[in-house]
């Protein structure tokens, strides 16, 4: 009987009583030491972080303690670019602490990062269970859904991340924009670039994505007049004029496409060769469209070249 | 360049695999302003698209992650054949019905009682009767989804594939009444009682034709996709029956093997976790199709582009 009473008072005893019964150390001595590795890790020192923690958990300080000493290790190893480590850091308290959403949340960014997106969708779901409107776990279920090529379930988180930010974070609204592209959701994608563009008047990419749109509708004249803004406000951008060109191709206009062109003999790139000998053959021109073909189905191992050497080939099977 | 180099390199450059090749932003506004103009022609402006949906039980409900990731893409699909689940999957498609609606199906498999027609199997009460079992729930679904429609009344062309048990000929089935078609081709044989029509006695036709190729060229398919339920079974099978099954499975696989051969382009899911028998786990199969089929999904585009180039010039 006498055992029993001194056990209950035992487990009933102030924690830093019970540190004194059992070998643990105070709170108040736990603290301290949790203050440093705080300040450390916010200088950047992590080194420190390690040895402090080191310490702290030989003391075997109080599950309160010891769950924040986890996130400012994990963390330390995040920023060491040790993502190994920091997920058996972080899975060891997840284990131990599964309400606590931090390490669910980074857990899932980690994963999400290494490219391991259907391990962190039950994550970011489990953060956003308690955690509605949390940005950060919205985007990333977002992207891992559009990563393993779930595009109806990404939108609406893309679209909620959108909206609980405002519509202001522009890498964002472009990637939404682009994954919109992808499920040939011409009137999400132009929706979100118009967004975009409020945020991004001069932002050459923008008009490409309202050019794909306006391409995906099957107005070229459209896509052309974006794709013409997009070559304005990025003269140096090679790869949208080859874009106008192939527009305007595709828009019936031989002549505009063959001007878009960079001067025949200095073309540099397959791209433009098909081009060329595209608008060639269809003003009639089959001979020289042909060389144009050749040319380009010799200049390596790309779609382009394998995409011209099918054109050659029909033309030379006629 | 030496002239025969260069036309070696036209030849042969159509048939190199896309992995084989680097991929840059040129090939990316190449494949994807083709690509929107290709899906707005109209056959035969462009080669017609056959989709060949093999069997394998339960697992073949990753089909309709193949079918979204198509949808996706806006690829076109002109003409549909199936062995076994793929014409389950391939009738329901061809019917119209919407790709989220096929999932529904999926999501509701284990309430649909599919799994029973199996789960019910007895092997000794098949000894004793000596009496093969009609398979009632896999029936019942059939005939209330797809068994008042006729081949003639699909939005698109369709056709599946069953074994007449007796002479061991492939029949492929493409007009008249869809439910028994289908019913036929998914009909496991040694367990299910032959489905008797137009003097035939028909099983799965996944023991002859597990990927049904061939007879989607005849539904007048230029070029075919061919979406593959593959992966070696995780688990040893348990009882008789599902030894039964990974054997059928077997067999079809080793004539895929050859088959898919024939396919212009092919998606080969990994549902080696999913058991056949098992419905309660086609969304698992479903999503490993969606995951593969978005994996694949731009080198089929290419294929196909490829495959298209010079009819797609000269309709423009």
């Amino acid at each position: 009987m006498k055992r029993v009473v001194m056990l209950t008072a035992a487990l009933l005893v102030p924690v830093n009583a019970a540190a004194f019964l059992f070998g643990g150390i105070s709170d108040k001595k736990a603290e301290d030491m949790l203050a440093g590795m705080a300040a450390n890790f916010e200088n950047g020192d992590c080194r420190s972080v390690a040895e402090i923690s080191q310490t702290l958990f030989r003391e075997k300080p109080s599950s309160a303690i010891r769950e924040k000493a986890y996130s400012y290790i994990g963390r330390c190893y995040e920023s060491q670019g040790l993502p190994d480590k920091a997920i058996t850091v972080y899975k060891l308290a997840y284990g131990l602490y599964p309400e606590n959403d931090f390490f669910a949340a980074r857990l899932a960014s980690i994963y999400l990062k290494t490219g391991f997106y259907a391990t962190a969708v039950p994550l970011f779901e489990k953060v956003l269970k308690g955690r509605s409107d949390d940005v950060e776990a919205n985007s990333g279920l977002a992207r891992c859904y559009a990563s393993l090529g779930f595009l109806s379930k990404a939108k609406p988180y893309y679209s909620r991340a959108a909206i609980l930010g405002d519509f202001g974070d522009l890498s964002l609204l472009k990637e939404y924009a682009a994954q919109m592209l992808r499920k040939r959701d011409w009137e999400e994608a132009a929706l979100i670039a118009d967004y975009a563009l409020k945020l991004a008047p001069g932002d050459a990419a923008l008009y490409e994505v309202m050019a794909r749109v306006a391409a995906g509708r099957g107005d070229y004249k459209q896509a052309a007049a974006h794709m013409r803004a997009a070559v304005k406000l990025k003269s140096s951008g090679t790869e949208l004029v080859l874009e106008l060109a192939l527009l305007e191709f595709l828009g019936g206009n031989y002549e505009a496409a063959l001007s878009a062109l960079p001067a025949a003999g200095t073309e540099h790139g397959a791209l433009s060769l098909v081009i060329r000998g595209m608008a060639l053959y269809k003003k009639g021109e089959r001979a020289r469209a042909l060389e144009y073909f050749k040319e380009a189905a010799g200049s390596g191992q790309s779609f382009i070249s394998a995409f011209a050497a099918a054109l050659a080939k029909g033309e030379m099977g006629k | 360049m030496p002239r025969f180099f260069l036309i070696l390199i036209i030849f042969l450059a159509p048939l190199s695999p896309a992995g084989a090749r680097e991929f840059t932003k040129d090939d990316e506004i190449l494949r994807e302003l083709m690509w929107d103009k290709l899906v707005q022609m109209k056959q035969p402006a462009r080669p017609g698209v056959g989709l060949a949906l093999s069997g394998g039980g339960a697992r073949g409900f990753a089909h309709t992650g193949v079918l979204e990731a198509l949808d996706y893409a806006g690829f076109p699909v002109d003409y549909v054949s199936g062995t076994s689940m793929g014409s389950v999957i391939g009738g329901l498609y061809s019917s119209g019905m919407s790709v989220p609606d096929i999932w529904k199906f999926a999501n509701a498999a284990s309430t649909l009682k599919v799994s029973r027609d199996f789960k019910g199997i007895k092997v000794l009460s098949l000894l004793i009767t000596n009496k093969l079992i009609t398979p009632t729930y896999i029936n019942q679904f059939i005939e209330k989804n797809l068994g008042l429609l006729t081949f003639e009344q699909l939005k698109k062309p369709f056709s599946c594939v069953a074994m007449d048990f007796r002479t061991g000929e492939k029949i492929i089935f493409d007009e008249g009444p869809l439910g028994i078609a289908i019913r036929a081709s998914v009909n496991l044989p040694g367990i299910f009682a032959p489905v008797e029509y137009r003097h035939r006695y028909l099983v799965d036709g996944g023991v002859v034709d597990f990927i049904p190729v061939d007879a989607v060229r005849l539904l007048g398919a230029d070029w075919v996709l061919a979406s593959i339920t593959a992966g070696a079974a995780k688990e040893l099978p348990g009882n008789v029956l599902m030894s039964l099954l990974q054997v059928i499975d077997i067999r079809g696989s080793m004539l895929a093997s050859n088959e898919e051969k024939e396919a212009d382009f092919v998606v080969k899911p990994d549902v080696g976790e999913v058991k056949m028998a098992d419905f309660d786990q086609c969304m698992e199969a479903g999503e490993a199709g969606l995951i593969e089929a978005a994996k694949r999904i731009d080198g089929a585009r290419e294929a196909y582009l490829i495959f298209s180039a010079p009819r797609l010039l000269e309709g423009l």
